[in-house]
C-alpha cells in the first residue's frame, strides 16, 4: 500500500510542481500595481453643467484651441507665447465646497496624459481655492496637434482633484470630446477672477 | 512507449557526471526565472549612435545635429549668458520627441539631463527652444521640438575641433514604489553613447 502511494507521489510530484510554478508566475505577472490599488474614485461629468465631488465643484465653460495664446499679465500688458504643439485651454469655474483646497488638473487625450504647461506665463487659478469664493480661470495644456485633428477617436478628458496626488480620493473627470472646440489662430487669455459668477 | 522514454531519460541522467548535473540545475533555474520576468542581461558594450541618426531611449527619440562652442549665449540682441574669462558654453543641437504617454523631463535641477555629458567639469544650464529661445523644462507626450542643451564648461577643456562624448541612459516607464504614480526611470547600467565633433558657431 505504501509502495503504491509512494509511486503515485513520485509520478505526481514533477507535473504538480511545474503547474504550481507556472500558476505562481501567471499570478506574479497579474498582481495589481499601486496606481490600481490606490486609484482615485472618478466622478464623471460633461461641460456646461457643474460637476460636484466631495471637495470641489467644477463647471467647464469653454474649450479653446490655437497655436498661439496671448496671456494678459495686467491691465495693459500681455505676453504672447506660441505652443510647442498647440494650446488647449479649458476655461472653468472651480468652487471649494467645505474647506480651502489646492486644486490639481491634468488632461487625457487619446491615451496620453498632459500636465499643465510650464511655459504658460500666468497662473490659471489662484494657489488655493477657498469655500464661498469660486474662481473663474483656466487650465493650459500644450498638446500634440496630430492628436487634435477634427476626428478625435480617443477620449478627451480634463481631470480635476484636490490635494496633491489624489490617492484614494475622489476625482472629477469631465469629458470634452463631444464638445465643439473654439479653434482660432490666437487665444486671448484673461487673468483669473475670484468671486460670484460673472 | 512512455516507460521506454522514461528508461531512456533515467539512463541518460545516470550517465551524467556532477558538473553536467550542475548545468541541468542552472538551466532549470534560468527557465523558472524566465517565467518571473527573467534575469537581467549583462550588456557590456554600450550602443553607439551618430550625428543625424535618430536614437530612442524608450522615452525620447533624439536626433543630434551638432555640438557648438559659444563665448556667450544670445537670443536676438538679448544676452542670456554673458562672456566669462574662464568658461565657455557648450550647446548640443538636437531634436527631441516624447514617444511616451506622459510628460517627460528634459533635465532640471532634480533629475539629470537627457544627455549626460562626459566631462569632468560642467554645469548643466537647461534645454532651450531654438524657435524662440525659451527654456523647455518638460515635453508633453507626442510633442517634438528642436532644442539646444547648454552646459557651462572650462574654456581650456572644450575647444572647437575637439570632440565631446555624451551618454543617453535607457529609460523605462515604471510604477513608483516609495511615492505614488508612474514615471520614467533611467537605467543605471544601460546607455547609448554618441561622440560629436565640436564646432565654433
Amino acid at each position: 500500500m505504501t509502495d503504491v502511494r509512494a509511486g503515485i507521489a513520485r509520478r505526481v510530484a514533477l507535473p504538480l510542481t511545474a503547474v504550481l510554478i507556472t500558476a505562481a508566475a501567471l499570478l506574479w505577472h497579474r498582481l495589481p500595481v499601486p496606481t490600481q490599488i490606490y486609484a482615485p474614485f472618478d466622478e464623471h461629468g460633461s461641460p456646461g453643467s457643474a460637476v460636484r465631488g466631495r471637495a470641489l465643484d467644477v463647471a467647464v465653460t469653454k474649450v479653446r484651441v490655437a497655436p498661439k495664446a496671448k496671456f494678459a499679465l495686467g491691465q495693459y500688458s500681455s505676453s504672447t507665447v506660441s505652443a510647442i504643439g498647440t494650446w488647449l485651454i479649458v476655461d472653468a469655474t472651480v468652487s471649494a465646497l467645505t474647506s480651502s483646497e489646492f486644486v490639481s488638473a491634468d488632461l487625457v487625450l487619446d491615451g496620453n496624459t498632459y500636465q499643465q504647461a510650464l511655459r504658460a506665463p500666468t497662473r490659471g487659478f489662484g494657489v488655493r481655492v477657498d469655500p464661498g469664493l469660486p474662481q473663474h480661470g483656466y487650465w493650459v495644456f500644450d498638446v500634440a496637434p496630430e492628436l487634435m485633428q477634427p476626428a478625435i477617436t480617443g477620449p478627451l478628458q480634463v481631470r480635476v482633484w484636490a490635494d496633491s496626488d489624489g490617492r484614494l480620493n475622489d476625482r472629477l473627470v469631465i469629458d470634452l470630446a463631444n464638445r465643439p472646440q473654439d479653434r482660432s489662430d490666437i487665444i486671448a487669455v484673461k487673468p483669473f477672477e475670484i468671486g460670484p459668477a460673472t | 512507449m512512455l516507460s521506454g522514454l522514461k528508461r531512456f531519460i533515467r539512463g541518460e541522467l545516470a550517465q551524467l557526471k556532477l558538473p553536467q548535473m550542475w548545468h541541468l540545475v542552472a538551466g532549470a533555474v534560468v527557465a523558472v526565472a524566465a517565467l518571473f520576468g527573467g534575469l537581467d542581461s549583462v550588456d557590456a558594450k554600450p550602443k553607439v549612435f551618430n550625428v543625424g541618426q535618430p536614437y530612442s531611449d524608450g522615452e525620447f527619440t533624439v536626433n543630434v545635429t551638432k555640438a557648438i562652442v559659444l563665448d556667450d549665449v544670445r537670443a536676438g540682441k538679448r544676452v542670456m549668458m554673458p562672456t566669462t574669462p574662464d568658461h565657455v558654453y557648450l550647446g548640443l543641437v538636437s531634436s527631441v520627441r516624447n514617444d511616451g504617454p506622459i510628460q517627460g523631463s528634459l533635465g532640471g535641477v532634480i533629475d539629470g539631463a537627457e544627455f549626460d555629458l562626459q566631462q569632468a567639469h560642467k554645469e548643466f544650464l537647461g534645454a532651450f527652444r531654438i524657435a524662440d529661445s525659451s527654456m523647455v523644462v518638460a515635453l508633453g507626450p507626442k510633442l517634438s521640438e528642436k532644442v539646444v542643451f547648454l552646459w557651462k564648461v572650462p574654456r581650456s577643456e572644450v575647444v572647437a575641433g575637439s570632440k565631446v562624448t555624451l551618454r543617453v541612459w535607457q529609460k523605462q516607464l515604471r510604477e513608483l514604489v516609495v511615492t505614488y504614480g508612474k514615471d520614467w526611470l533611467a537605467s543605471e547600467t544601460v546607455y547609448a553613447q554618441i561622440v560629436v565633433p565640436v564646432v565654433k558657431l
